[in-house]
């Protein structure tokens, strides 16, 4: 259905959540911190990134500026925050994403996070934010 | 900011015990000092009375002496007897006013001094009286020359009266001048004395100012140092707390995800992952609570209407008190109470959440929220018809995991209540509780009112 790339430097969670995401159709390409993910952003652009925010290296945060500023804000890629920070709101507002999931999630709530995120990336706005 | 930075009441105590002492002090040397010269001036004007008047009887005297001389010359120069027997009526007169004057200033003598040569006069005085009588008996016989001649030998006698009636009055005069300057000396002391007296005054209550005012400060300081202190704490608890948090809920997730894939393997009736998920949930809800509880302190400031908290969270648990059966009554009056809006709201969601959950297994729940000011505070009351609890169990049951052994199968971290304590003791107020075994229970949250205008709507 949809390419996604899944960043987090938690390797068991982002094994799962490869598993669980390709269960549901998608295909998926896993980075463990920001500079990987960049790397993997620049090889093939993703439909979707599901990001954590406290990585290694490269924040989450810090790896979304870096890719607005590579192309120029010219490709938004739409960013689904995924994170067990106490202010995940206040991290997402930060990197101008509606979309955030506070850890622990049901893996349903994820499922229609990202169908949300992707439907809204081919309307021309995306609107409102989501609720996590 | 609600406990405020005044000092405690005993260093005001102190501050104005020190004022006062020093006023007290001042006035009763005041007063002190006013009644030592009063009594000194007192002195020195009967001195200066005294004196003056014996240099005025003494002048009286040294006239009526000469007076007295002159009549004796007089009766040795007349003939006539007639005329010598009324010269001897007024010898006799003046003789009786000299007595009289010695008497009367007898009694106004001052000084050692003085009384020595005033007796000295005296007895000189008393000593001429024979000589004189001499005189007058030959001036009677008119034997003139006898006369002169014992008058003459008495003239040094009576030139020694004369020189030391001179003496009594420069004496005299110069104690009254000595009066009078002592008197103007001490009114120069006491000037002096209440100009000093003003100037410690003054003095007395700037040092006390200051020391108050010193005081003050370092009591603000000490409570500045402690709130810095407290601060500093509960921002690191805030980040310990939010830094566990985040460490669980980490793996909490992986647990969440693996479910669906674990589920696929399963048979359907299977219970594993039903009580994995339970278990996942109850990890879930302990986090969450503890995280609440550490960050209580952190995040109590702010005032809320109770009111709006209140209609909050009856629209969150109407829908579950319904399907229950159950009835949930609100009466709570708009008010403006210092407490975070998020903290009540959590403090309230708790406690509607025990009503709810420990009802009677025989009686729908019935939960009435009332709120009203009472006292300068604010009271709200959640009270329920559930299984109640002991008066033992009521006094343990806002203790951190505190979990009553009668209720202990109910799903539940044992931290709700203490939230909802921590929450009425951090904005300055108290969670106390009333219950009757079987037949439900009453909490009271008791806030703090806000002395600020309650807010529109």
């Amino acid at each position: 259905m949809a390419n996604l790339l899944v960043v987090d430097d938690d390797q068991d969670l982002a094994e799962l959540l490869t598993g669980y995401l390709e269960s549901q159709g998608h295909s998926v390409r896993v980075a463990h911190d920001g500079l990987e993910g960049l790397r993997l952003v620049s090889e093939r652009q993703p439909d979707l990134v599901l990001l954590d925010v406290e990585m290694p290296f490269v924040s989450g945060p810090q790896m979304s500026y870096q890719m607005v500023l590579r192309d120029c804000g010219e490709e938004l890629i739409p960013v689904v925050l995924l994170s067990a920070v106490t202010n995940l709101h206040r991290a997402a507002a930060r990197v101008g994403t509606p979309y955030f999931l506070g850890k622990p999630f049901d893996p349903g709530a994820l499922s229609r996070l990202v169908a949300r995120a992707l439907a809204e990336r081919r309307a021309p706005s995306p609107g409102q934010a989501a609720s996590p | 900011m609600q406990n405020g930075q005044r000092p405690p009441r005993q260093t005001m105590g102190l501050i104005t015990l020190a004022f006062l002492a020093v006023g007290i002090g001042a006035l009763a040397i005041t007063l002190v000092a006013m009644g030592q010269s009063r009594r000194l001036m007192t002195g020195a004007r009967e001195v200066a009375a005294s004196s003056l008047t014996s240099v005025r009887l003494l002048g009286h005297l040294d006239a009526d002496l000469q007076k007295r001389r002159i009549l004796v010359d007089d009766h040795i120069f007349a003939k006539a007897p007639s005329e010598m027997k009324e010269l001897d009526a007024q010898i006799l007169a003046i003789d009786e006013e000299i007595r009289a004057t010695s008497r009367m200033y007898d009694r106004w003598t001052n000084w050692p001094q003085e009384r020595e040569i005033w007796a000295r006069t005296q007895s000189d005085l008393a000593a001429l009286d024979a000589p004189t009588a001499r005189v007058l008996a030959l001036s009677r016989q008119n034997r003139d020359v006898e006369a002169r001649e014992v008058m003459s030998q008495v003239s040094v006698e009576w030139a020694q009266v004369g020189e030391d009636l001179e003496a009594l009055i420069a004496l005299n005069d110069r104690g009254a001048a000595d009066s009078l300057a002592r008197m103007s000396v001490i009114g120069r002391h006491l000037n002096e004395l209440l100009l000093g007296l003003g100037l410690a005054g003054l003095l007395a209550t700037l040092a006390a100012g200051r020391w108050a005012s010193r005081q003050v400060a370092r009591r603000e300081a000490k409570v500045a140092t402690h709130t810095q202190g407290l601060e500093a704490r509960n921002r690191e608890l805030d980040a310990f707390a939010g830094r566990v948090a985040h460490d669980v809920r980490g793996p909490l997730t992986t647990l969440k995800l693996a479910m669906p894939a674990l589920g696929a393997k399963l048979p359907k009736d299977d219970r594993t992952l039903e009580l994995l998920g339970r278990g996942i949930g109850r990890m879930e809800s302990l986090v969450e609570d503890l995280l609440t509880l550490a960050r209580v302190e952190s995040q109590a400031t702010g005032n809320c209407d109770p009111a709006a908290v209140v209609a909050e969270v009856e629209a969150d648990f109407a829908p579950r008190i319904a399907a229950e059966n159950g009835a949930l009554r609100v009466a709570v009056h708009h008010a403006d109470v210092s407490c975070s809006g998020g903290l009540l709201r959590q403090a309230v969601t708790n406690l509607v959440e025990n009503a709810v959950k420990y009802h009677r297994p025989e009686a729908a729940p019935e939960v009435e929220i009332s709120g009203a000011p009472s006292d300068g505070s604010y009271d709200l009351r959640v009270t329920d018809n559930g299984v109640g609890m002991s008066a033992e169990e009521a006094e343990h049951v806002a203790q951190p995991f505190y979990r009553s052994p009668r209720t202990q199968d109910r799903p539940g971290t044992g931290l709700g209540l203490s939230i909802v304590r921590r929450v009425a003791e951090a904005s300055g107020g108290k969670l106390s509780v009333q219950s009757w075994l079987g037949r439900g229970s009453t909490f009271v949250v008791r806030l703090p009112l806000a002395k600020m205008i309650p807010p529109r709507g």
